[in-house]
Order: C-alpha cells, then structure tokens, then sequence
C-alpha cells in the first residue's frame, strides 16, 4: 500500500522485521503524522501531542521486536491510545483548550491575516474545543475513525470493545457535536 | 415504524451490511426525521474531516529514532515555538471547506513567517516547514 522509500538519517540496526516487511522508519515515515495528529486532535495541544507521538513511536521500536503478526492496525493503536490513557494518568491533566489566543495574535500581526483567514480558523477552534468537550470515549472513537480513518473494526480492536459499541459511540458523538456546533 | 438512529453513522460510514443498508434506505425514502438526522450527522462528520492535517514536527521522529530503549531523547528546537505558531496558522487553511476533498494546500513555513512576521528559525533547521496535507475520504493522505 504504502511504496517502499529508505529514509536517511536512521541507523541500520534498526531494521528490518522481515515478518511485516516493514522496518521502523517505514512505520515512523507512514504513521508518524496519523500518530501526532490523532494526538493533536485528543489534547488539543501541540506540544503534548508531539511528545505523545515520539512516546509512541519508541514503543513501537520497542515492541516491533516481539510483535505476533496479526493485525497490523490494531497493535499500532492499541499502543497508540495505551500511551495516550498513560500519559493522561501521569500528569492527570484534562484536555486544554487550543492555542486559546493565537486568533487574537493574528489580528494584531503586523501584516493582518485577511477576515476569511480568521473565520477559518475560529471554525477550526470551534470545532476542536468541542471534540474537546466529548467524553473521551466518544472523542477517541470519532478522531480514530474521521481522522486517522480506520474501519468501525479496527478501532474495535484498538480500543477492545465490539463493534456494535464503536458504533453508538461515533455516532453519539458526532450528534453531541452538531449540538454544540449548530 | 422505528427509526434508523445509530444505523445513520454507520450508514454514511459504509459500516453497514448489505441487508442493514437496504432497511435504511428504504426507511429514508418515506421518513423526514431521519433524512435530517442523517443531514446533520453528515455535516458534523464534515466539519471533523475538513480540519486540517498537521505535520508532525521532524525532532519527534529523529529523538524516536535516536532513543534507546531505556532512554527517551527529547529535543525541541528552538524554532519549535514559532513553529507551533505556524502551525496554528496553518490549521485555518485547510479549514475553507467542508466537503470531502478539499484541493490539497501546500504552505512552507517560511512563507508563513514572511506573512506574519514571526521570527526566524534560530538555529536554520528546515524543520519548522509546516504542511497542511488535503484530507481524502479515507483518512490521513500517504
Ligand atoms: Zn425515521
């Protein structure tokens, strides 16, 4: 699926796992943006998702030695999300609002963003605080499926639950959503 | 008559069985309730999809690929500050449209410093290069 491209700078004893045919640059090149950007889209915070992301993908260094193959997907979101619930755990903080005054920065630039320009990004405020305001279950199944864009399955077997429960949880999110957001 | 509920999300997500699918449009095609149900899941669904997809910054990949296993490396440029601004402007510009397939925007973050005036990279890492990458139906573009 994803064309075979060496990336530079990696050493060589990283690689490869002849049982996935994948090494970890390959999963570092290819999932390294779906991992930060699920990250960015749970905490709403650059910095916390950039961390988050690096944790993961030294777990999958790590893991990547003794992976069963199976699933590729859920293993990889498995850990995704185990890292995400562990770091929530440890700083035992809440999800924060994102970048709260960056719309009030750009209109003070000294070359002024065009009106369109801060619409758009009031739009995409809005609709990031209230992913933020989903209870987490719901916004994890709604991030992994809308923007990581994994199967109802996949993300069952990431979280561990059925199907069917994926399910009501994207869809009672995305009706929380339209709430707030009408 | 019972109405479609979470059959809805699944619908549009193309989760349903075939036997499913046919129950729910048939029921769409006589029930008002549920076409607007299915209207407004729609659209929030959209408005997810059309925020835009950052790049992950380059020292999250290079401290990864450097750490063993006992030890994270953590590093942030000093550039990653202004990055992040850029980044947050960044996050508008995939945000004109709600439909599916936006056109994709490539924006450099030099570009985005001359715009707005942010301070250079300090340390002349490339790594400040922020891209907004257009979301397809399926997820995150490879
Ligand atoms: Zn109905």
């Amino acid at each position: 699926m994803c064309p075979r491209r060496s990336m530079v700078g990696f050493p060589e004893w990283m690689s490869p796992m002849p049982e996935l045919g994948l090494t970890w640059e390959d999963v570092a090149r290819t999932h390294g943006r779906k991992i930060y950007n699920f990250a960015y889209r749970l905490t709403g915070n650059p910095d916390d998702a950039a961390d988050l992301a690096q944790d993961v993908l030294i777990r999958v260094k790590r893991g990547l030695a003794s992976y069963q193959p199976g699933s590729f997907d859920g293993w990889l979101w498995r850990i995704t999300r185990n890292a995400f619930l562990d770091d929530v755990r440890r700083k035992k903080r809440r999800p924060t609002v994102p970048l709260p005054d960056e719309v009030d920065r750009l209109a003070r630039a000294s070359v002024p963003a065009p009106d369109h320009v801060l619409a758009q990004i009031r739009l995409g405020s809005d609709v990031q605080n209230a992913l933020l305001k989903l209870p987490h279950d719901f916004r994890e199944a709604v991030v992994m499926c809308d923007i990581v864009g994994l199967s109802y399955a996949e993300i069952a077997g990431a979280v561990g639950v059925p199907v069917g429960t994926i399910r009501s949880r994207i869809h009672r999110g995305r009706g929380q959503l339209r709430e707030m957001l009408s | 008559m019972s109405h479609s509920g979470e059959l809805l999300s699944a619908y549009l997500d193309g989760e349903l069985t075939s036997a499913e699918e046919v129950d729910v449009v048939a029921h769409l095609e006589s029930c008002t309730r549920c076409q607007g149900e299915l209207g407004d899941l729609h659209g929030a669904r959209a408005m997810v999809r059309a925020l835009p997809i950052l790049e992950v910054p380059t020292w999250v990949i290079s401290g990864a690929a450097a750490s063993t296993a006992e030890m994270q490396v953590r590093r942030r440029p000093l550039a990653w500050a202004a990055a992040a601004a850029a980044a947050a402007f960044v996050l508008v510009i995939g945000f004109a449209t709600f439909v599916a397939t936006p056109p994709a925007i490539d924006i450099t973050f030099s570009e985005i410093s001359d715009t707005l005036r942010l301070p250079a990279s300090q340390d002349g890492l490339p790594a400040a290069r922020a891209v907004v990458i257009a979301r397809t139906a399926g997820g995150i573009a490879e």
